[in-house]
């Protein structure tokens, strides 16, 4: 009693929550008595005073909240609820009675008629709108406990309860409220008796359609319009006794509001028609028509488009799918009006309106089996009539494009109801087969007729063998008359499709057919005509050419083109060899380009090429190079040619097993540095010329011989680890440094010979200690550091360094480290440092020596790594450095940036954190730099920043694109950049406007304004540039500065 | 501008490919890249009627805005002249229907995107085709009076609609993301 | 084609610093003002020195208030007001605040003194008449208003003639009587008059261009009347009766596309006796054309002034159209030429003789 009293007292004076608890676990564990509290509670809650008695029920309620429910007994509870209840009808007590309720209303001792009572008495004494939120929410709460523990009671209160609580929800509108409020009154819609109450539901609910809420931004509760809409359909969708209200409701809204509150209503639609169910939505069924007709025919935006397509469907559905009728019999109703509406329009298949019919009547195909029938077997056959009659022939091509279309959706939808579409097509298929073949006589129609064939022969099981064969050989027709539009490239990519499924038809008519177009013997230099032809039957035969029957065909009818074209023994009859050159060029890069598509699909058949296509080009090449009459005059002496065929060696000889690159290897290698020919012999046939002597390597070697190193270098790049070359590794490289140096005549072969130093090194470096040695400490200072020695060969001794470097730095060897030193050392030397620069600069950069495919050991993140080893040096070199030394760092800071990943130095750039700006200004120097490669890369480097930019739409974002600060001095930069008085290469003044173009979507408005006058006016010089594509990048650029 | 409505249901005609040019030595060599179109030597390449036709083909029409004046075939390749010696442009353009109020908008919008696109020197003259238009005198004049336009570009309405309809003009032809179906 | 002509014009000045197209040029006929109107709003008043090379410095650049482009300007008779034509169908008229040390040319503020509205829609043209108590402004909502200037600076409306059916382009006081002419896109040019009973009307319409009349300019000696056209012709109307004028010459083939001004000179300093004064022309061909004209001598009613072409020069502002041009109308300065064109440039050209 006494303990009770002080606890009180206490907190009446200093409210705090220790006396509540004390109050409360003393109660729990008995040595306090709730009477108690009570009573002494009692001089307070008689008070005079407003703020005691509020105080006084206070306290209590707070304790009780705290009790655990087990401590307080039936009658406690009684006690309990009806000194709350007591207090309810006092004005000043009634918030903390409530809170005091609250804690009875999750009690399980309470009793039913407690239950009634506190309803009754809230009902009767709590006035919301004279409460606040919170207080509200109390209320609110209170019911929401009862409703999950004390359903029954309440629905034996029957009316009584939802009239009470219609009358406290009404004009509720805080959202934290309603998403409570929503949750009471789905659970009364769904599981109360609620027929005299529909329309009181419905108004406190449907008053809130369509939620336009937005919240503010410091919501401490973080509710979305989301939370409310979706909350607010659960109630709109959980009776079907809300359907004809909610429908004329609905169609009312979608009048009058726009996009996105529209795309709520549609999608509440969506969620709604299928419980308001078959009855309703066909009595409203004409309006819902005509509301969602009009979104799809005058669409305000695509979006809105789709969803009100959606709603079409889901009407039909309503009202079909419900009357589980038998296709056959006819349809009636809306589905066949709107059918017949549409297909009417379909009438003048030209116009405009034409595109959003064929929209709803693919729509249709996806909703019941009974509409899809019906839609199916009236468009159809009307369409083919369109496409027939003689009046319609100009608007061929459009009927037949709104055909394909209808029959791509009915091949999407065939997935859905597989019975249905794939059997309803059948009957039409010869017809349809029919107009599309016809379509593709007559350009205009041919586009949407090859469409429309691949979607028939995209649909499973449809067509037959002989169909398919049907389709092919019309298609045929479309290739050989080859067309300046993409009709060519569609006919194309529907034979490929067809050479998946059926590759026979295509092999045994199409690839003849495309052959017999490829001419024998090169196109003179004057006949463009043919050569443009030529060009285009290659094109399509490596478009269509991947199958692997396909590809054995094609590889075999090419190289006898080629055998013919480069034949030694055979030259071309003019004396102008390069037509011949050029042609088997072409020939070469379509055979690359359809490998390379083979490869990266894995196709298992590539390897067998090793014999079939490698050796015969390598016997080609060497052949040619050691042909008695000079070879400079055969085709093959065109460098262009061994570097594609070279390409071709290396996809191949790439995907082959260990000991058969074991094997190869062992040969070329005889060849090449044995000058063993006879190794390369194919057949027992002689093909190499007496006394043939074969020594690319030599210094006096002939340039065609030298070449064809490129196929060697190729084929060794290729090579697994495992395999191993045919001699000591170090003598071997040393004897490539030599040659690279100081032999080689091109830098094809030198390029040869680094690839070549790069993989070993990279593959057998434990082996090359004595190579690495004797490259640090003899070759460095002979042949790069020595000044007295000509700079021409000190640059070649730079390169092979920086080959060797890169063979070391992808695997994060341990000696890359010193390898690059030595490379900066040479930032003094004015004579080499830019070279040096660039090597150090360009050294981490993606080469296509160096690959994955080339079973190279390749280690994660090494470019990041190497960044991070050199990045900042370079910077603080381009910082504190004057003259040339200040361009060596800054040369090999712009290679870098341009050589490595954009995450290796992101942390330096704009768009990445407050070190933004150490790099931004060294870049603004780079654009100062007279070499054009730098300016592009450096430009390049801002565009990819820059787009990263758009992508996180960084100019809304608080602090906007980092780059805002040196807006003025960037423009100012490219603008520079951009006229072709001062800048000669196009590459450098595209890549500024395209910055140009790009600055005003990644800065605020306010940081460019300034520059606008200039902007314009320097561009509107650029307008006249005498490079189209200069112009066109002038144009976007001026724009982007207009809005 | 006015919700009057002239031609609700125009015919839709088939985009064209943009001319594909041949550099003016004739080429040999098949070449890999696709950049190859600029660099190639530093041959000069003047402003042709396809060039100043892409610039114009994807405007949107202004009544129905999500088709192209090139769609609606309003403009096309063989109506545009360009004299590039004598710094003369003529383009031609035809109303879906011969009372197409939406005429003078078209043109005006074709004006504005060639007064910001091409190079100062161009006078450009547009006119609708002959004979395709109810007020096909009035409408010229009114196109080709810089004092006119000039006016017309200082109030911001037409501004505005202008800009709704230029804002597609960059696509040059290619056609927007497909639709939903 | 270099035809040799006996004059040639010579650059005098360049003066460049509008921000955009400029529209219009005027000279002071008793200060040494020349001042520029554009379509950024601004006029811009500069100040010359004597001949025989007068240099120009600017004076002032007018914000004017307008806010729209500045479509013409014209400096009233006494020199001391400058009246504008906006698109913002306002006619502004700006006066130099009085300040006590005369000489001072750079003294004193350019403000405006009064905003003249009426007009619905761009007005276009302005013009003061010859003694200076008369301002008529014309506008795109077709009608022409000539306007009182009352002593205290302020401006009342005689009248509103509504004779076009079409944008009235241009207009112009006769340069002794007070007989105004405008020209217009109808293509007709009217003539108006004040009857001391009833109130301003039109007594004739000189219907012959067969396209816009840009351009109106009255001889001296008021006896003829020069109006240019889109037609890119030139036509010269003479007086035949007291009230009534006719056609009598067409300059054709003078330029290549839409004329946009001709000015009609005073008689040059040391002119003949039977000169009538330099007509100059100019237009969207960047070309300036300039022809002497002379009496003939005992020439019949409606026999046309004898002309000969005295000079010609393409691309006065390079490649851009060529908007305004007019004669220094000072004694002493009267082979003087300014123009104005799309670049933004005000350009001043002495005409002297060739070789």
């Amino acid at each position: 009693m006494e303990a009770a009293q002080r606890l009180i007292q206490t907190w009446v004076a200093t409210p705090r929550d220790e006396e509540v608890e004390i109050a409360a676990s003393g109660i729990s564990q008995g040595n306090i008595k709730l009477v108690h509290i009570v009573q002494g509670l009692g001089e307070y809650l008689t008070s005079d005073d407003d703020d005691l008695r509020n105080k006084g029920v206070e306290f209590l309620a707070k304790v009780i909240g705290k009790v655990p429910t087990e401590h307080l007994n039936r009658q406690a509870v009684v006690v309990l609820l009806s000194f709350f209840m007591s207090k309810l009808e006092d004005l000043d007590t009634i918030i903390p009675a409530l809170k005091g309720l609250l804690a009875l209303s999750r009690l399980s001792s309470l009793s039913d008629e407690g239950v009634i009572i506190i309803l009754n008495g809230i009902f009767k004494h709590v006035k919301m709108q004279s409460l606040v939120q919170a207080q509200r929410f109390i209320v609110f709460s209170i019911i929401d406990n009862l409703l999950a523990i004390r359903r029954q009671v309440l629905k034996v209160m029957g009316n009584d309860f939802i009239t009470g609580y219609v009358a406290l929800a009404e004009g509720e509108k805080d959202p934290r409220n309603l998403m409570l409020a929503f949750a009471i009154d789905r659970v009364i819609l769904i599981e109360f008796d609620i027929k005299e109450k529909i329309e009181d539901l419905f108004n406190i609910t449907a008053c809130y359609f369509p939620i336009s809420f937005r919240p503010p931004p410091d919501d401490p509760y973080g509710i979305t319009a989301d939370d409310l809409k979706k909350a607010l359909r659960s109630c709109l969708n959980a009776n079907a006794a809300f359907g004809p209200p909610a429908i004329a409701l609905f169609l009312e809204k979608l009048a009058t509001v726009a996009p996105p509150t529209k795309w709520d209503a549609l999608a509440t639609l969506d969620e709604c028609l299928p419980v308001y169910g078959a009855s309703s939505v066909r009595n409203a069924a004409r309006q819902l028509w005509n509301a969602l007709k009009l979104e799809i025919f005058q669409p305000t935006d695509p979006l809105t488009e789709e969803a009100a397509l959606k709603s079409v469907q889901v009407v039909i559905k309503t009202i079909y799918s419900s009357s589980s009728e038998n296709p056959s019999q006819d349809l009636e109703g809306l589905a066949k009006d709107a059918c017949h509406e549409c297909i009417t329009i379909l009438k003048e298949p030209e116009k405009s309106q034409a595109q959003p019919a064929m929209k709803i009547l693919c729509a249709f195909i996806s909703t019941t089996p009974s509409v899809s029938h019906h839609t199916v077997s009236h468009v159809i056959p009307h369409l083919i009539k369109l496409f027939l009659n003689p009046d319609e022939v100009p608007n061929r091509g459009a009927s037949l494009n709104l055909l394909a279309s209808f029959i791509a959706a009915l091949r999407d939808s065939a997935i859905k109801f597989p019975d249905v579409n794939a059997s309803s097509l059948v009957p039409y298929k010869d017809e349809v087969l029919g107009v599309f073949t016809t379509g593709l006589q007559t350009p205009s129609s041919a586009g949407p007729a090859i469409s429309g064939l691949h979607a028939l022969v995209t649909m499973a099981g449809l067509l037959d063998e002989d169909e398919i064969g049907f389709v092919v050989s019309n298609v045929n027709g479309v290739l050989s008359n080859d067309r300046e539009d993409s009709v060519g490239v569609d006919a194309l990519d529907l034979l490929t499709t067809i050479s998946i499924i059926s590759p026979v038809h295509v092999s045994s008519t199409t690839l003849p057919l495309l052959f017999s177009l490829l001419p024998d013997r090169a196109p003179s230099r004057g006949d463009a005509a043919s050569r443009e032809k030529s060009w285009s039957v290659l094109n399509s035969l490596s478009r269509l050419c991947i199958q692997p029957v396909l590809f054995e065909t094609l590889v075999i009818r090419l190289s006898t083109k080629l055998n013919l074209l480069c034949d030694p023994l055979s030259p071309p009859t003019d004396d102008d060899v390069e037509p011949s050159a050029a042609y088997a060029h072409a020939i070469l890069s379509t055979l690359a380009t359809v490998l390379e598509k083979k490869v990266s699909r894995g196709d298992s058949d590539v390897a067998k090429y090793i014999d079939r296509l490698v050796s015969g080009l390598v016997v080609l090449f060497l052949g040619g190079a050691v042909s008695p009459k000079d070879p400079s005059t055969l085709p093959i002496a065109d460098s262009r040619l061994v570097i594609v065929a070279a390409r071709i060696v290396n996809l191949i000889a790439a995907v082959l097993p260990a000991q058969k690159q074991e094997s190869f290897i062992q040969k070329l290698y005889s060849a090449y540095v044995l000058g063993d020919l006879k190794a390369l012999s194919t057949s027992a046939r002689h093909i190499w010329p007496d006394g043939s002597s074969f020594a690319p390597f030599e210094r006096g070697a002939t340039t065609v011989q030298a070449n064809t190193l490129c196929l060697f270098s190729e084929a060794l790049l290729a090579l697994h680890k495992e395999v191993r070359v045919p001699a000591d590794p170090s003598v071997f490289l040393e004897m490539l440094v030599q040659f690279s140096v100081d032999g080689a005549k091109a830098l094809l072969h030198r390029e040869s010979a680094w690839h070549i130093i790069a993989s070993v090194v990279n593959k057998r470096v434990t082996e090359l200690d004595g190579f690495l040695k004797s490259m640090l400490e003899s070759f460095y200072q002979t042949a790069i550091a020595d000044a007295s020695v000509d700079v021409d060969l000190r640059r070649y001794a730079i390169g092979a360094w920086a080959w060797t470097c890169k063979g070391l730095l992808v695997q994060n060897h341990a000696q890359t480290a010193v390898f690059i030193e030595r490379l900066i050392d040479l930032f003094d030397d004015e004579a080499v440092n830019w070279d040096a620069a660039r090597a150090v600069g360009s050294v981490a950069a993606q080469c296509n020596a160096l690959t994955k495919s080339n079973h190279s050991t390749l280690k994660i993140l090494h470019a990041q790594r190497y960044s991070n080893s050199v990045l900042s040096r370079f910077i603080e070199g381009a910082k504190t450095y004057a003259g040339s030394k200040q361009n060596a760092h800054l040369v090999a800071l712009t290679f870098l940036i341009r050589s490595v990943p954009k995450t290796a130095y992101a942390h330096k750039m704009p768009t990445a954190g407050p070190s933004a700006y150490i790099l931004l200004p060294l870049l603004l120097c780079g654009l100062e730099l007279p070499d054009t490669e730098i300016r592009t890369s450096v430009i390049e480097t801002l565009l990819s920043a820059a787009e990263a930019d758009t992508a996180t739409d960084a100019k809304h974002s608080k602090e906007g694109s980092l780059v805002t600060e040196h807006a003025t001095s960037l423009t100012l930069t490219m603008l520079k950049n951009i006229s072709i008085a001062t800048v000669s290469d196009a590459k450098v003044r595209i890549a500024a406007l395209r910055y140009l173009t790009i600055l005003p979507k990644i800065v605020r408005y306010d940081a460019l304004h300034p520059q606008k006058a200039i902007v314009l006016r320097d561009l509107s010089k650029a307008l006249d540039d005498p490079k189209r594509a200069v112009r066109k990048e002038a144009v976007d650029a001026r724009y982007s500065r207009y809005i | 501008m006015s919700d009057q409505t002239f031609n609700a249901n125009p015919t839709v005609f088939a985009l064209t490919k943009s001319a594909k040019r041949r550099a003016a030595k004739e080429l040999l060599w098949l070449s890999q890249s696709d950049e190859s179109d600029y660099d190639s030597g530093d041959e000069f390449e003047p402003i042709d009627g396809d060039e100043v036709f892409d610039l114009i083909r994807s405007i949107s029409d202004p009544e129905h805005r999500s088709l192209t004046l090139e769609q609606l075939a309003v403009v096309s390749a063989p109506q545009i002249t360009v004299t590039d010696q004598r710094n003369h442009i003529m383009v031609e353009f035809t109303p879906t229907v011969p009372h197409c109020g939406m005429s003078t908008l078209i043109g005006l919008s074709i004006r504005v995107r060639l007064m910001r696109s091409l190079p100062a020197r161009f006078k450009v003259d547009i006119r609708v085709k002959p004979g395709s238009h109810n007020s096909e005198h009035g409408v010229n004049k009114q196109l080709n009076d810089k004092e006119r336009v000039a006016a017309a570009l200082e109030n911001p309405a037409l501004v505005e609609a202008l800009e709704v309809c230029l804002a597609t003009a960059s696509r040059r032809g290619q056609p927007v993301e497909a639709g939903p179906y | 084609m270099k035809e040799d002509l006996p004059c040639t014009l010579v650059p005098v000045a360049s003066l460049s610093g509008h921000e955009d197209r400029a529209w219009g040029v005027a000279w002071n006929p008793v200060k040494s003002l020349l001042s520029t109107c554009s379509a950024d709003k601004t006029i811009r008043i500069y100040t010359y020195t004597s001949t025989p090379s007068p240099s120009f410095t600017l004076l002032a650049s007018v914000p004017t208030g307008h806010t729209k482009t500045v479509r013409g300007i014209a400096w009233s008779p006494s020199g001391t007001s400058l009246a504008s034509a906006s698109f913002d169908s306002n006619i502004g008229v700006f006066q130099r605040e009085v300040d006590e040390d005369e000489g001072n040319v750079g003294a004193g503020e350019w403000e405006c003194v009064s905003m003249l509205e009426g007009h619905e829609t761009e007005c276009k043209s302005v013009a003061w008449s010859a003694e200076g108590n008369l301002l008529a402004s014309c506008s795109r909502d077709k009608t022409v208003w000539v306007w009182e200037a009352l002593p205290d600076g302020d401006f009342e409306c005689m009248g509103v003639l509504m004779e076009h059916t079409q944008d009235v382009k241009c207009v112009a006081w006769h340069p002794t009587e007070e007989i105004l002419a405008s020209g217009s896109y109808d293509d007709t040019i009217k003539l108006y008059l004040d009857d001391p009973s009833e109130d301003w009307f039109c007594f004739q319409t000189l219907t012959g261009h067969t396209s816009t009349v840009w351009s109106i300019a009255w001889s001296p000696c008021g006896r003829y009347l020069a109006s240019a056209s889109d037609d890119r012709t030139i036509r010269i109307w003479k007086r035949v009766e007291e009230h009534k004028w006719a056609c009598v010459h067409v300059l054709d083939g003078a330029h290549e596309r839409t004329i946009y001004a001709v000015s009609w000179g005073p008689k040059p300093d040391n002119a003949g006796a039977r000169t009538l004064g330099w007509l100059a022309s100019a237009g969207g061909d960047g070309r300036i054309n300039v022809w002497e004209l002379e009496i003939e001598e005992d020439a019949e009613e409606n026999s046309p002034p004898r002309h000969r072409l005295l000079a010609r020069l393409e691309g006065a502002h390079s490649v851009s159209d060529v908007n305004g041009i007019v004669w220094c109308p000072r004694e002493g300065y009267r082979s003087l030429l300014a123009s104005v064109g799309d670049d933004g440039e005000a350009r001043i050209w002495r005409i002297s003789p060739s070789g």
